[in-house]
């Protein structure tokens, strides 16, 4: 079944980039929907149905850390699988992600193997 | 070559490669020349335009990281970094240099001291006509220039607080 996807990063040219590389990781797309915040994504997974979610870290408004608990917090959303993408490697905020249960991190620069990867390992 | 500097080369060297697919080679000299040929597809007028991209981190050690290079050289950036086969907007030119300094930003002082967390702000990005040396605000500067097959980058990192070990940059 194709994968609905939501990219959540206030770049466009990183969501752009974000979305090809799932593509060449070989994940059947369906619709895929693109946020350049975090409150501007939850009101695209109120609006749609969404199978699995990239996630930049530093973001205006509400971050990423602030947008995953808020998608942990909630019982229709919780089980949607999020990966976070960060430049931050050492950043305490992917620890608290983690301990959240996010699906998995990746650090930028990264090539499409290492998301082929990471969705192939779980 | 002192270890920071070595630091920040590799890490640029290792972004350019990575996510824009371009091999850069630091100058030791600077440049004297012009931004290189131009992409006769651009707009008049863009051709000779700069683009500058700058982010502040805090921590240890806290300060700014800028970029700064020719429009031209960031429009085929943006190609590459987007798989675009259309051109590419000048706001997506410059949401580009916003992400090349976060991960630069990033990248770079994860390396230098990977059990420290930093907060960095978020990047800001602006089109220059000259591409004059800058100073910000005090601080000991680092400026470092790649040769990118006929243009240059030109990357400065200032330092307002000590590097990690207590050396200050060069």
């Amino acid at each position: 079944m194709a994968c609905n996807l939501l990219i959540v990063d206030d770049s466009q040219t990183m969501r752009k980039v974000i979305r090809k590389s799932v593509s060449l990781a070989g994940v059947e797309l369906g619709d895929c929907y693109e946020a350049g915040s975090g409150q501007e994504a939850l009101k695209l997974l109120s609006e749609h149905r969404i199978d699995l979610i990239f996630t930049d870290l530093n973001m205006p408004e509400m971050d990423g850390l602030e947008f995953i608990q808020e998608l942990k917090g909630d019982e229709k959303l919780k089980r949607i699988p999020v990966v976070l993408i960060t430049s931050m490697k050492g950043e305490p905020r992917i620890q608290e992600a983690i301990g959240l249960g996010i699906f998995g991190f990746i650090q930028k620069p990264f090539h499409p193997e290492a998301l082929r990867d990471l969705l192939a390992s779980k | 070559m002192d270890t920071f500097r070595a630091v920040a080369i590799s890490t640029i060297q290792n972004i350019l490669e990575t996510m824009f697919f371009i091999c850069a080679e630091p100058q030791e000299n600077g440049f004297d020349s012009g931004p290189g040929e131009g992409n006769k597809n651009l707009p008049q007028g863009e051709e000779s335009l700069y683009v500058s991209g700058q982010i502040h981190f805090r921590g240890v050690p806290s300060g700014t990281l800028q970029v700064l290079l020719p429009f031209s050289l960031a429009h085929t950036m943006a190609q590459n970094f987007m798989g675009l086969e259309d051109e590419a907007s000048q706001s997506q030119i410059r949401d580009m240099v916003g992400e090349l300094v976060n991960m630069v930003c990033g990248n770079l002082l994860a390396t230098l001291n990977p059990k420290v967390s930093h907060g960095l702000s978020l990047p800001e990005t602006r089109l220059v006509s000259q591409p004059g040396e800058e100073s910000i605000g005090g601080g000991e500067e680092t400026t470092i220039h790649l040769d990118v097959d006929g243009h240059w980058i030109r990357m400065q990192i200032w330092l307002t607080s000590p590097s990690p070990g207590g050396k200050s940059a060069p």
